[in-house]
């Protein structure tokens, strides 16, 4: 196990340093630059230097006058060295500004993931008991649903509703009006009351695909003979369906629940922006359009690591659900 | 498996923290209805209170008082408070009163009061209450409630003149509220009181006008009121009364009930019960829409954005303001009347700016600044603040996007640039020299020998001129015979160079005094070699400007070396506090120490996103995507009615939707009909009605937009042969630029509907310099043809106008060098083509104003054999950097228009952002002319002359004109209290002490 998990590790560092590298290459060929735009800016000053000489000189001083390559490289150093740089567009080092905005979006994550697990399990383990009943038809075709939603046109029809409409929520933002003037306590709902509708929309978005997925396992789990055997010896349905069919059920759903964990430090890009919410995803939406180079690549590569390290955690899981793996 | 164990517990914990958060999320909604119980219960006893306890109060008695009152020295008055009220004498008057308000003005108000005044006498009323009221004065009232609240009120009363102390008991009211009531405004007041009482006769407001008075000002009334209404016939009211002055008095006739301060109370509480119900001031918020994503530089000295500059412009006082139509007012601390738009519009602020023309062309801005403003935590400020500021915005290092350091201010290259004038250095080093780091042995030699002599001989000569041209001296004088007039004795047969050298001797030596004092027009120095006048760095550099003077306190003096129309804008700078921003024990003037260290802005970088200073609100918090302020209770033009502000980032499809949620207040969304029409709907006006701003919901405010849109031309891209601004060249220009202009109209009407316009010259109309319809030789853009003729009649249509268009464009084709057969073009000539592309960035969708209009013009000059293509792109930095590198044929852009119609940057040969490229000595004339005047109207013709230039090249072709909005959620905001003819440089942030909620 032990080896295995090593040369997983070691596996993911070689794929992260060619994910980052075309990363890097990407963004250094977008057609948004953070240089250009400043050099627009302080070249329109008057008695100032012209657009091309600020240009040079900005290059120049952000290091972007050095071919994709050795600029890769020196950004690969200070990277490992855990110098992730300052930001362009927010003037912070990288790190402060990833710190000040992860909380909000972690929470939101961490909520609506629990939120999809609460839904999704029971739902899809009654969609397979029941499968084909009047509740399996209901159940699928809601989740479909769920799934076939663009967040964007979900969140908007939201906002339509239940803030322009019905006037529950505010339209976007993580405080209210008066959240100045609130005790501790009344921060914290007000805070609260602002993520519902964002939570809501993650939440409805992505419970689908989880209770499609504990349907089919369970209804592949309920086909296994030894399904048959427990209900052959007489145990109750109940006992049957949650004892045996769920827990082997579990297996699939603990191998994906892990691998997205490390998700909610990712943030959500589309729902933040618009809600205004500001989380990792908003923040780094902003920063790829301004061009701020550090701050992207800080946030890209983070995201590949997690990817990487949901994968590795996903299979850990794996072999701790399924003894079979471990003594594999 | 005990892992697989724990994983589950763990996700039930989670679960159950889950469950507990969204308890959390359903108790908030039910707290809200809560929160409106009590603000509606607060409301109604706003509102009741003072209408009750005013109406029935004020007698024949009470306007009698006032009359007998002011006549005499000292005076007592009976004066009654709270409640219902039997007056003690000789009429009964009966006042009843509900006192419940929070808001003390009102508590003052809750005397209903009434004077007696009997001359010569002192009297006492039978009344608990006491009540000395001077009349112009602060009126403190304490109240027990429940809730213990302050509140200012400004009234202004001068008013009979007593001082009034009233305690009042009430049961009834139990609560204790302490109120400042700051009664100033006299008329108001003693006309509210007529409206109430009605008994007041003519006579009697007639009688006290010629006495003698005096008042005390700037007394205070305490009242305290603990008792029940009905009780206080035993209230003892004592009132002395001194007026003044006659005006007071007259004041007081004129109002002629103007009583005592107990009366003027209940007359202001009456007032505020007829108004609109302000909202109170506690716990009252307007939340703002601002851009996403702001920089966060809330600086005065870094902020950028715009977006970070409204932030910045909230907590910041300005040195001086501009008025609507961008001109500086002067006397901004007394306060100018200016017209705009038919209506007179009074302006203050924090100072005086006055320009000095000298005679040797310097020109000297004294700058004053009020003696009374403090910084919101209570620092006063002076002009020490004012001249750390510039300092700040002109240091060596300072990167912010200020721009003042472009002033041509005396002493400022060498405080900037560590250089100083080779000629300064080789003066201070001396003939004797022998340190040759900065210059050669030669260099000094032929200095000391030729040049300086040279110029010297000048420099006399100047003076002799002078005095002859002035009459001193007849022109055939010797120069032994005028050196007397100017204070120097030289030999018989003496020349300009020994007058010269009998100057230098009478100045010890220096060169430089000589130069200061001696000079008769220019100094010694514009008479030198210019090599000499080339600035040479050295380790030393100046460490103070000599051209910003400390004057007094108040009072700074910036000299610039030359007139520059632009600089007086430079001159409004933020007052950053140097208590704050840099450190007050360094500071000292004389020792050239202004409160940090030259070069080094770190510490004043470090506040950056937290500014501080005299502004209106007060910066608390940055975060959340909220900017949090608080209202500056010191503010000098008076503490801001709306106790917070919140400027809520928000995205473009949030900014309608977020006021008919209750989210914003006040946003700006990007306009269009489209927009309007959206806005309509959420009024309940059909589509058709887009155009009714006011509506229940949200009302809309047009602002023009401070800039404009125009469609330029690279001349060295669209020219015939190898001369961009040969005739033929020009017309080239002429025939595409004659083809856009007749298309405007439609384009622009589809897009911005009525809210934009078309614009016949480049500059905005919000400009005071933009030509008027009315002005001698207002044309329409490109609307002649190749002879010079009108090519439009006024009653052709829109199809005549495109034809009549269509063959003028042929003809200037033709004078281009075009080869036309039947109509068609065939062949350019050389060094031109027959296919132009213009570049615009509509997002590759066509979203832009100008994309039909290109449009149509492509489609009709198809029809002669002219390609215009249009290139959409979707990234805004390939059209940036393709007009700015000077790669594109066409593009179409806008400009953001500065205070300053100076065009210096935009078509000067040296202009930094002149991507049109038009490099005419005329036009340059032209602009430095322009910025060398301060006379508007010379300038104006100026600007006009330049721009039919500009037009006659053809570089650019003016668009359109269109409007900000502004949508104001109706339901929350007191529409009215938001300034009239809003523009782009006088908008409601600059008056957002007045703006009030509805509650």
């Amino acid at each position: 196990m032990r080896n295995y998990i090593v040369k997983r590790i070691l596996f993911s560092i070689f794929i992260l340093f060619f994910v980052t590298l075309i990363i890097y290459t990407l963004i250094r060929c977008l057609p948004t630059s953070y240089v250009e735009t400043m050099a627009i800016q302080l070249s329109s000053k008057p008695g100032s230097k012209s657009y091309t000489e600020w240009l040079e000189q900005l290059n120049a001083s952000y290091g972007l006058d050095r071919p994709i390559l050795v600029g890769y490289v020196s950004w690969l150093k200070d990277f490992a060295q855990g110098n992730f740089g300052d930001s362009w567009r927010f003037t912070v080092p990288v790190i402060q500004e990833f710190k000040s905005v992860i909380g909000v979006s972690f929470v939101m994550g961490a909520i609506s993931l629990i939120l999809e697990l609460v839904i999704a399990i029971p739902l899809g383990i009654v969609a397979a008991t029941k499968q084909y009943s009047k509740s399996d038809y209901i159940i699928s075709a809601s989740a479909l649903v769920g799934i076939s939603l663009p967040t964007f046109f979900f969140a908007t029809i939201l906002k339509l509703v239940f803030s322009v409409k019905l006037g529950w929520f505010d339209t976007h933002g993580i405080v209210g009006r008066n959240y100045a003037q609130l005790d501790a306590m009344g921060q914290f709902l007000d805070k609260c009351s602002h993520l519902v509708l964002p939570i809501v929309t993650l939440t409805i978005v992505s419970v689908g695909s989880l209770m499609r997925y504990t349907r089919t396992n369970m209804l592949e789990v309920l086909n296994a003979d030894y399904i048959r055997t427990a209900r052959a010896k007489g145990l109750s349905e109940g006992k049957v369906i949650y004892r045996h069919a769920f827990r082997n059920t579990l297996i699939p759903l603990v191998t994906i629940v892990g691998g997205s964990l490390p998700g909610l430090f990712s943030g959500a890009l589309i729902t933040e922006t618009l809600f205004s919410i500001p989380g990792i995803g908003f923040v780094s939406y902003q920063a790829m359009v301004a061009g701020d180079i550090p701050f992207t690549m800080f946030y890209l590569s983070f995201i590949a690591v997690l990817t990487l390290a949901g994968n590795l955690i996903s299979d850990i899981l794996y072999a701790v659900v399924d003894p079979r793996v471990r003594i594999a | 498996m005990t892992k697989a164990r724990k994983f589950l517990a763990l996700a039930l914990a989670a679960a159950m923290t889950v469950s507990l958060v969204g308890c959390g999320g359903g108790e908030k909604e039910t707290e809200a209805p809560a929160t409106e119980k009590k603000t509606e219960a607060v409301t109604e006893k706003v509102t009741e209170a003072p209408t009750e306890a005013v109406t029935e109060a004020p007698t024949e008695k009470e306007t009698e008082a006032p009359t007998e009152a002011v006549t005499e020295q000292v005076t007592e008055a009976a004066a009654l408070t709270a409640a219902e009220t039997e007056a003690p004498t000789e009429e009964e008057t009966e006042a009843s009163t509900e006192a419940v308000t929070e808001q003390v003005t009102e508590a003052a108000a809750l005397t209903a009061a009434e004077t007696e005044a009997p001359t010569e006498e002192e009297t006492e009323a039978p009344t608990e209450a006491e009540t000395e009221a001077p009349t112009e004065e602060h009126t403190e009232a304490l109240a027990e409630t429940e809730e213990e609240t302050e509140a200012q009120t400004e009234s202004g009363a001068a008013v009979t003149a007593a001082e009034i102390v009233a305690t009042a008991e009430s049961e009834l009211v139990e609560l204790e509220s302490e109120a400042e009531s700051d009664v100033a405004a006299l008329i108001t007041a003693a006309e509210l009181e007529e409206k109430e009482t009605e008994a007041l006769t003519e006579e009697e407001t007639e009688a006290p006008t010629e006495a003698e008075t005096e008042a005390l000002t700037e007394e205070e009334t305490e009242a305290q009121t603990e008792e029940e209404t009905e009780a206080p016939t035993e209230k003892v009211t004592e009132a002395e009364t001194e007026a003044l002055a006659e005006e007071e008095t007259e004041a007081v006739t004129e109002g002629g009930a103007a009583v005592t301060g107990a009366e003027l109370a209940a007359a202001e509480a009456e007032s505020e019960s007829e108004d609109v119900t302000p909202a109170e001031k506690d716990g009252n918020t307007v939340v703002i829409a601002t851009e996403q994503g702001l920089e966060g530089k809330f600086s005065p000295f870094f902020a950028s954005s715009q977006a970070d500059n409204d932030i910045m412009g909230m907590v910041d006082l300005q040195t001086i303001v501009l008025d609507r139509v961008s001109n500086p007012v002067n006397n901004g601390i007394a306060g100018e009347t200016r017209a705009y738009n038919g209506t007179d519009y009074e302006y203050t602020g924090a100072g005086d700016i006055s320009v000095t023309e000298n005679e040797d062309g310097t020109v000297d801005y004294e700058l004053k600044i009020r003696d009374d403003i403090e910084f919101s935590d209570g620092e006063p400020v002076t002009i020490d603040d004012v001249i750390f500021s510039m300092y700040v915005l002109l240091d060596p290092t300072y990167d912010g996007s200020a721009t003042m350091f472009s002033l041509p201010i005396e002493g400022l290259e060498e405080y900037r640039s560590g250089m100083e004038p080779l000629y300064s250095l080789l003066l201070d080093a001396g003939e004797d020299n022998t340190d040759f780091t900065y210059w050669d042995e030669e260099t000094q030699t032929a200095f000391w020998t030729e040049a300086l002599p040279a110029a010297g001989e000048k420099f006399a000569q100047s003076i002799l001129d002078y005095c002859i041209a002035n009459g001193y001296n007849a022109p055939d004088d010797p120069v032994e015979a005028i050196t007397p007039n100017w204070g120097f004795e030289v030999e018989e047969g003496a020349t300009a160079l020994d007058f010269f050298n009998a100057m230098v001797e009478g100045h010890g030596g220096d060169y430089k005094e000589v130069s200061e004092v001696e000079l008769a027009s220019s100094g010694l120095w514009s008479y030198l070699d210019p090599s000499y006048l080339i600035g040479i760095e050295t380790e030393d550099s100046a460490d103070y400007i000599s051209g910003i003077e400390r004057v007094d306190d108040y009072t700074l003096r910036v000299t610039t070396t030359e007139l520059d129309a632009t600089a007086i804008y430079q001159m409004q700078i933020p007052i950053a506090p140097l208590h704050y921003y840099g450190d007050a024990d360094e500071y000292d003037y004389e020792g050239h120490n202004f409160g940090f260290t030259k070069g080094d802005l770190s510490a004043v970088k470090e506040k950056t996103s937290e500014p501080l200073g005299a502004g209106p609100y007060i910066f608390k918090e940055y975060s959340n995507g909220v900017v949090y302020m608080d209202a500056n209770p010191n503010y000098f033009k008076g503490e801001p009615e709306i106790a917070h502000l919140n400027f809520l980032e928000s995205a473009e499809s949030d900014k309608v939707n977020g006021i008919v949620a209750g989210t914003l207040d006040i946003s700006d969304p990007s306009f269009s009909v489209d927009t309007a029409k959206q806005i309509a709907s959420e009024n309940g006006f059909s589509d058709d009605e887009w155009d009714n701003f006011d509506g229940p919901v949200i009302t809309t405010k047009l602002i023009d937009y401070r800039g404009y849109g125009y469609i330029g031309v690279n001349p060295n891209n669209v020219k015939v042969g190898d001369d961009p601004y040969s005739d033929e060249s020009k017309a080239l220009r002429k025939a595409i630029a004659t083809m856009i202009a007749v298309y405007r109209d439609e384009a622009i009407d589809s897009y911005y509907g009525s809210t934009a316009s078309v614009i016949n010259y480049p500059i905005s109309n919000t400009s005071w310099a933009a030509p008027q319809t009315t002005d001698d030789g207002y044309q329409i853009a490109y609307s002649v043809d190749v002879d010079g003729n009108p090519i439009y009649t006024a009653d052709m249509t829109a199809e005549d106008k495109y034809a009549a268009a269509l063959e003028a464009a042929l003809g200037y084709f033709e004078k281009a060098g075009y080869t036309i057969e039947d109509g068609k073009l065939t062949a350019a000539p050389e060094g031109a083509k027959l296919e132009y592309e213009c570049i615009l960035g509509g997002n590759g969708q066509g979203d832009h104003p100008s994309f039909l209009l290109l449009k149509n013009v492509a489609d009709a000059m198809k029809e002669i054999g002219f390609t215009l293509s249009i290139n959409d792109v979707v990234n805004a930095d390939e059209l940036y950097s393709s007009y700015q590198n000077g790669i594109a044929e066409l593009w179409c852009a806008a400009w953001s228009a500065g205070s300053d119609p100076d065009m210096y940057q935009l078509y000067h040969s040296q202009g930094s952002t002149n991507y049109y490229q038009i490099r005419v000595d005329e036009l340059d004339e032209l602009i430095e002319a322009g910025r060398a005047s301060t006379d508007q109207t010379y300038r104006k013709s100026i600007y006009q002359a330049a721009m039919e230039i500009i037009m006659d090249y053809a570089v650019e072709i003016p668009i359109y004109q269109r409007s900000d909005a502004l949508a104001i959620s109706t339901e929350r905001v007191v529409v009215d209290s938001m300034p009239n003819d809003m523009t782009p440089y006088w908008s409601y942030l600059d008056e957002i002490e007045k703006l009030e909620l509805v509650q």
